[in-house]
């Protein structure tokens, strides 16, 4: 599923990550690969910005930033 | 001289570090980009070794202007040796720049820091095999507490003494930085997070974010302008006290020199302490404790929405904020901006906010004319319009420079942490205000001498003439745009400038003033709602303007910043000189 549709307290999977994509790098930086897991801990009032934690960091991120990143959901 | 630099994530604990093996005072703070430059101190053991604060960056590859600052120093092998900070209770995350480091360095020390939040939150680190991992000497330290840091030293000279060599090289950093934090870590109780959760949830929260930010800024400004009205009037007794002392102890000295030093130096010195220092005693402990607890970037993190609609980011607040305390600070900060042409409108934006340089004037002017409530709200709105400004016209810039793409938005929230009182205190009661007041008595002193000299002579009275058609145009009238034009150097002196050139013998004023007192020299509420609005809105001081340049590299930006704010402050003065009876 699209990184844009997640919700709060939802744990995912980053599946894939496209190599051009904007945040590549940036995302890397924090350790954020496939294969790797985040949660998302909260959106912003109006949800243009989400709070994910990946490898005990929370970084803030907007979610129209993150289009094109597809995850999926691990229970 | 020997040289070695702290390199790390942001927020990770260098400049703690670095203040506490220097002795000097590096801004310290609970948010990422505080450090934006380069700041060099030797230590205090051995002042052959020169210490290097670098700004953090999240890999060599950093896109913002401090990060690359950061990774060109390395890579050009400036330093003898690389402490490379790590944040104890997130190692994966900063080993990844750690490694990518100690590929680039000949002599690595790793100094996994804030160990005691680890602890607290119950993380264990295997410090040995983290260094046979790793290859590099490791130290574990909590800087905020001092402990770890004789260790750092000795292993930082042991390491000075090893001979220079290659070190390891990972294929993929990332993953190996994973890996290497799985085998050296080890957690046993996971529940201890949960208050930083639920607190951070409020914080951030649909229903209570926006009102609790709200409700927080007012507080600090309606605070800041409240409490600051009796100790501004003991300090100005005391220092009336002073006066009368250092005339009667000066009498033999000749009238000129005795004018210069007394009615000028002194006078204007001791004004600008008495009305500049109380607001900043209660602001900056405040603001400190936000950002201490980590509140400020998430106050970027509410207010990017609107922030982005005018074509800035979230991180615009944060720079805004600085600006609070010194536009030219505000002006530095927003090298934590990523994208140029934001971090251009943020440049050219951050002098419509307040500094503390202008709330002394706007604090006395809404409590003489308007009273201490209706005063208090006035300056708030004062402040609320400059940041509305600020937003109209980042829009109206981005809109302009058209040709730069807007970066993707990616800020790191840290913890929220329980704050340090005593470190807030001696931070913000005794640094900043003895950061103000040196700086008053460096600009104030020599302004106060000049502005004597001019005041007693014709000079002074036939500018203020001259600027009369000007000035009541915008609602004023020559004395106080004279005084604007005259506080150049620094806007503490804008207060003082209108009480000398008012009284027009070269003197402040004796006493404390009243309405009536200012009544009976001309004023009028009228002309105080014009003059707090063009406090606001009126060209950055000599300090501001030159960080502009430096930050921009152009004359025609520093001409831009000059301009802006002032045309907002003209446009308004007219158009309440227009509608106020």
């Amino acid at each position: 599923m699209p990184m844009e549709a997640i919700c709060p307290g939802q744990r995912v999977e980053i599946t894939e990550i496209p190599k051009n994509h904007p945040l590549r790098k940036r995302l890397e930086s924090f350790g954020v690969l496939p294969g790797r897991e985040i949660v998302c801990r909260y959106t912003d009032p109006k949800g243009d910005l989400v709070a994910l934690e990946i490898l005990g960091t929370v970084i803030a991120a907007r979610v129209s930033d993150l289009r094109g990143i597809l995850v999926r959901s691990v229970l | 001289m020997t040289t070695v630099a702290f390199a790390g994530n942001p927020n990770v604990g260098k400049s703690t570090l670095f203040n506490a093996l220097t002795g000097l005072r590096q801004h310290t703070g609970n948010w990422s980009g505080k450090t934006v430059g380069v700041a060099v101190g030797t230590l205090r053991q051995n002042t052959q070794i020169q210490l290097v604060d670098l700004p953090g960056t999240y890999s060599m590859d950093g896109t913002s202007e401090d990060e690359r600052l950061a990774a060109d120093y390395i890579r050009q092998g400036q330093a003898d040796c690389v402490v490379v900070v790590c944040d104890g209770s997130c190692l994966a995350r900063n080993l990844i720049l750690a490694l990518e480091i100690i590929a680039h360095s000949q002599r690595v020390v790793l100094c996994v820091n804030l160990m005691d939040e680890a602890r607290g939150r119950g993380i264990w680190i295997d410090k040995e095999k983290l260094s046979r991992l790793t290859g590099v000497p490791v130290v574990l330290t909590a800087a905020g507490h001092r402990q770890g840091l004789d260790a750092l030293l000795e292993e930082i000279f042991r390491t000075l003494g090893k001979p220079p060599q290659l070190q390891k090289h990972w294929e993929n950093p990332i993953e190996a930085a994973n890996e290497i934090a799985k085998n050296c870590t080890e957690r046993t109780n996971h529940n201890k997070e949960n208050w930083r959760l639920t607190l951070d949830k409020i914080l951030v929260s649909r229903r209570r974010g926006v009102p609790i930010l709200v409700m927080l800024l007012f507080f600090i400004i309606w605070l800041t302008i409240w409490g600051a009205n009796y100790p501004a009037a003991l300090l100005e007794q005391l220092f009336d006290g002073g006066y009368g002392l250092l005339k009667s102890v000066t009498a033999f000295l000749p009238w000129w020199l005795g004018g210069i030093l007394i009615d000028g130096i002194y006078r204007t010195t001791t004004q600008v302490i008495a009305v500049m220092l109380p607001p900043m005693a209660i602001f900056f402990p405040l603001f400190t404790l936000l950002e201490d607890i980590g509140y400020l970037p998430r106050m970027a993190f509410l207010l990017d929405r609107p922030m982005s609609r005018c074509g800035g980011c979230g991180k615009q607040a944060l720079t805004m904020c600085m600006g609070l305390g010194c536009n030219a600070v505000g002006v530095t900060s927003c090298r934590i901006i990523d994208s140029p042409r934001e971090r251009l409108a943020a440049i050219l934006t951050n002098a419509m906010i307040p500094c503390n340089g202008r709330f002394p004037t706007l604090i006395i002017l809404g409590s003489i004319f308007f009273g201490n409530v209706t005063g208090g709200v006035l300056v708030a709105g004062c402040v609320l319009l400059g940041v509305l400004a600020a937003m109209v016209m980042t829009r109206v810039v981005t809109k302009t420079v058209q040709n730069q793409e807007s970066a993707a938005f990616l800020m790191e929230l840290p913890p929220i942490r329980k704050p340090r009182i005593g470190k807030i205190l001696v931070d913000a009661l005794l640094h900043r205000t003895l950061h103000v007041a040196s700086r008053a008595l460096s600009v104030a002193a020599p302004a106060g001498a000049v502005l004597w000299l001019l005041a007693n002579t014709p000079l002074l009275s036939k500018l203020a003439i001259f600027l009369e058609p000007l000035g009541l145009l915008l609602g004023m009238n020559g004395v106080i745009l004279l005084a604007f034009v005259l506080s150049l150097p620094a806007n503490e002196l804008l207060f003082p400038i209108i009480l000398m050139v008012l009284t027009g013998m070269g003197t402040l004023y004796d006493g404390v003033l009243s309405g009536e007192q200012l009544l009976s020299m001309g004023w009028t509420w009228q002309i105080a709602l014009c003059t707090m609005v063009f406090t606001v809105f009126h060209w950055p001081c000599g300090t501001t303007l030159l960080t502009i340049y430096k930050e921009t590299g152009s004359i025609i930006k520093t001409a831009a910043a000059f301009i802006l704010p002032t045309a907002v402050g003209v446009m308004l003065c007219l158009l309440l000189r227009g509608i106020l009876p």
